[in-house]
């Protein structure tokens, strides 16, 4: 279970993120939405202390993320953002098990943990364990990025717009991963994004953001049908339209 | 030539350990510092700035200005501890190699570790390093081929300035350079550039391997490279340490100036000592001249050849007017046996003093004779004179006493004087009275009547421990008064300078011709 309680992210004057809470229930993967600039990934990062927050706090399972070094936190938090941010100078295993051999992890374990990993995001390791990252693809990279994250089996793992810079067709694989992977594997997850579309597809509930604040908190369905407001209903509106636009497209097409 | 390969091979050597303990000590203090500011952004531009003000420094001048920083460092340091350090030789030359490495690596460093993916830094910090593990997983790792080349300017950068050490008396390639270019033995010069470049290529090529063979991960090749490293550094400090502690004591090291004179006298010196003695003797060839006395007054030298009126003006820093000749050289031995316990050995008999000289030919269609004639003239004939003569002594003294100017005044290679003023490409020189070219081109020596200028007898001092440790050496050394005419002087210099024979030959031609003499 994560929790914001009245979080607030300055600076210089101007709040960022303005007086958050948030409780989220193990298990779930709650999908921050917005669009650029309204303070989602910025109140992600104070999840794992990548920004500290001017006031407020956050509890993990009960207990406050600043009792332990940010280091220690992080390696029991799974993080996983758009930029990848694959270590170019080490194989893909290595930086799958980066976390793991923080840890201390035996080889023979973490070996086992990689491959693991590999068949569970769908890269078959005879062929990737070795390779460096710019031997990889996009998508294989962005896997590689999501194996990396679960390795050490973290019970909190962070989206921050994991599949923002994908094709659609590769978007669309690793979103129906994601889905695959959180009915095997159990974490408590935060997902950024500012596509309607996927914030609908992976969210157990979304929590829509703008200039900092919460607008609405709810699960996709109820969002759907029931936005709370304009904004919320001009969000749900564009993803509607669109399909309406290509299916009469299509229709005309095929007339 | 076996010997003078030899020598090649010797200075060879304090090159390039000379140049490598620089390196290596000067990336142990710029990485580290480069780390450390690179996180200190306030810092950053400080260390920057001033380690930028040192590279625009010339090399020769940090080189100079590290003898009397250690100079004054040594006095206090015998003040407080008891304690002297040597602040000529290998000392100051080291600490001016440091300080010049430091730029390149330091801003490459610096530019390396700010130059890496702000994703890889975020990702480092998101999967749980400690700042520690940042550093040496990611940012060192990935800053190294910027922070490689760091090493490898400086690498090219101190083996070419580890030439300008000589001066400072620490021998270096620069040694034959130096020689060289005084004494116009041109294929020497070469061979010191040719060796001191193929130093640096060497290197520097070495150090492209290592990397090369670090980013393709070829770590046999590495393992090779550092393992060499390793054995020339083992033998470097070895050696070092060896020098340091087991010192030679029966050594008897001569200075000398930069210039051929100085260059015969030294080794006329050493031939007589290490036959007569039993001491062996070390030439420390182009020293400073500033440097001289103060390495002689720490018993870092044990003989140097010098002038009284260099005496009189640059150590005693006297002003005006000089008194007679006589009453000057009372003066200056009183001032270095009496004051600092130093040790006249031998007045050698003839003077090298500046003198303004012209041709004949020119000197009697103008009616010159004297520098007060000269007066006639102010305005409308060029001088040629060497680096230092417009800032000394002798030139205000002869401006104030005769009131004479000249249309223009050109610095140049005190070798290049005396062709110049034969081609008629300058008028008046500013000559050495014992150039062996002021014979060759028949040049007028012009009178000086107002005693404008200091005389300059030619003196052979001994250190404190020299001449009450080695009597003997007081006793050879005496047979060298007044043996050196001024004629004779001019020969052996003409030997040289344009008949192509070595130092060390002149030197011989001299002692054969000293021993036929009653």
């Amino acid at each position: 279970m994560i929790e914001l309680k009245n979080i607030t992210k300055a600076y210089g004057g101007i709040k960022v993120v303005n007086s958050i809470d948030l409780t989220i229930p193990e298990g779930e993967l709650l999908v921050l939405l917005g669009e650029s600039g309204c303070g989602k990934t910025t109140t992600l990062k104070m999840i794992n202390r990548l920004i500290q927050p001017s006031s407020g706090e956050v509890k993990i399972d009960g207990r406050n993320n600043t009792d332990m070094p940010p280091y220690e936190l992080r390696r029991e938090i799974g993080y996983c953002f758009q930029k990848i941010g694959l270590f170019p100078h080490m194989t893909v295993a290595d930086n799958i098990a980066i976390t793991l051999q923080l840890l201390n992890w035996e080889r023979s374990k973490k070996k086992e943990r990689v491959i693991e990993l590999l068949e569970l995001t769908e890269l078959d390791p005879k062929v990737f364990y070795h390779r460096y990252p710019k031997e990889l693809s996009g998508g294989q990279a962005q896997r590689v990025a999501v194996a990396r994250a679960l390795s050490a089996r973290p019970k909190v793992i962070l989206f921050d717009e994991p599949f923002g810079k994908l094709d659609p067709l590769n978007r669309s694989h690793l979103q129906k991963e994601i889905i695959k992977i959180k009915e095997k594997v159990s974490f408590t997850g935060v997902f950024v994004t500012h596509d309607m579309m996927e914030a609908l597809l992976l969210g157990t509930r979304i929590a829509i953001m703008k200039e900092g604040s919460l607008i609405q908190i709810d699960t996709p369905k109820n969002i759907f049908n029931s936005p709370k407001d304009d904004y919320v209903a001009s969000l749900i509106r564009a993803p509607k339209e669109q399909m309406k636009q290509l299916e009469a497209t299509l229709q005309g097409r095929n007339g | 030539m076996k010997e003078q390969l030899l020598i090649l091979g010797s200075l060879f050597y304090s090159h390039l350990s000379l140049s490598l303990v620089a390196l290596l000590v000067g990336t142990l203090i710029s990485i580290p510092l480069g780390i450390w500011v690179s996180h200190q952004k306030k810092w950053q531009n400080l260390i920057l700035g001033l380690s930028g003000v040192i590279q625009t420094i010339p090399g020769l001048a940090l080189l100079a200005i590290m003898v009397p920083i250690l100079g004054t460092l040594s006095d206090w340091s015998e003040a407080n501890f008891n304690y002297k350090f040597s602040s000529i030789g290998t000392l100051p030359a080291l600490l001016a190699l440091i300080l010049y490495s430091l730029l390149p690596i330091l801003r490459n460093t610096v530019t390396g570790i700010a130059g890496i993916d702000e994703d890889l830094i975020e990702a480092a910090d998101a999967v749980g390093m400690t700042p520690k593990q940042k550093l040496f997983k990611v940012e060192l790792i990935m800053a190294m081929p910027v922070m490689f080349a760091g090493v490898r300017t400086a690498t090219i950068w101190v083996i070419g300035l580890a030439t300008l050490a000589t001066p400072v008396g620490a021998p270096s390639l620069g040694n034959i350079i130096f020689s060289g270019l005084q004494t116009k033995n041109y294929p020497l010069v070469f061979a010191g550039c040719i060796a001191a470049a193929l130093l640096a290529i060497f290197f520097d090529g070495l150090m492209g391997l290592l990397e090369k063979s670090w980013q393709k991960r070829n770590w046999k090749t590495l393992k090779g490279i550092l393992f060499f490293f390793l054995l020339l550094y083992s033998f470097i400090f070895y050696k070092g340490a060896k020098d340091i502690f087991f010192k030679d004591e029966n050594k008897i090291i001569i200075g000398t100036k930069a210039f051929t004179e100085q260059y015969i006298l030294g080794d006329i010196l050493k031939i007589i000592i290490e036959e007569e003695t039993p001491y062996k003797v070390d030439i420390r060839k182009s020293l400073g001249s500033n440097l001289l006395f103060d390495a002689l007054r720490n018993d870092q030298i044990d003989i140097y050849v010098t002038y009284s009126g260099t005496i009189w003006s640059t150590v005693m820093k006297e002003k005006g007017l000089p008194p007679s000749s006589k009453a000057l050289l009372s003066k200056v031995t009183k001032y270095v046996e009496n004051k600092h316990n130093l040790k006249v050995a031998a007045r050698l008999g003839f003077e090298n003093k500046y003198a303004f000289a012209m041709t004949k030919k020119k000197a009697s269609k103008l009616g010159i004779k004297s520098i007060d004639d000269l007066k006639n003239f102010s305005g409308d004939l060029k001088l040629g004179t060497d680096y230092v003569f417009l800032d000394r002594l002798e030139w205000k003294n002869i401006r104030n006493l005769y009131n004479i100017d000249f249309q223009k005044k050109i610095v140049m290679d005190p070798t290049l004087m005396y062709e110049s003023v034969h081609e008629n490409q300058v008028d008046v020189i500013t000559a050495y009275t014992s150039d062996g070219r002021i014979k060759k081109y028949d040049l007028l020596i012009l009178e000086d009547d107002k005693k404008a200028i200091p005389p300059y007898h030619t003196m052979l001092l001994l250190s404190k421990r020299a001449f009450t440790k080695r009597p003997m050496l007081l006793k050879e050394l005496k047979r060298l008064n007044q043996s050196i005419s001024l004629e004779t002087m001019q020969d052996l210099n003409f030997l040289v300078d344009e008949k192509g024979k070595s130092t060390k030959e002149a030197a011989k031609t001299f002692l054969s011709n000293l021993k036929k003499r009653p």
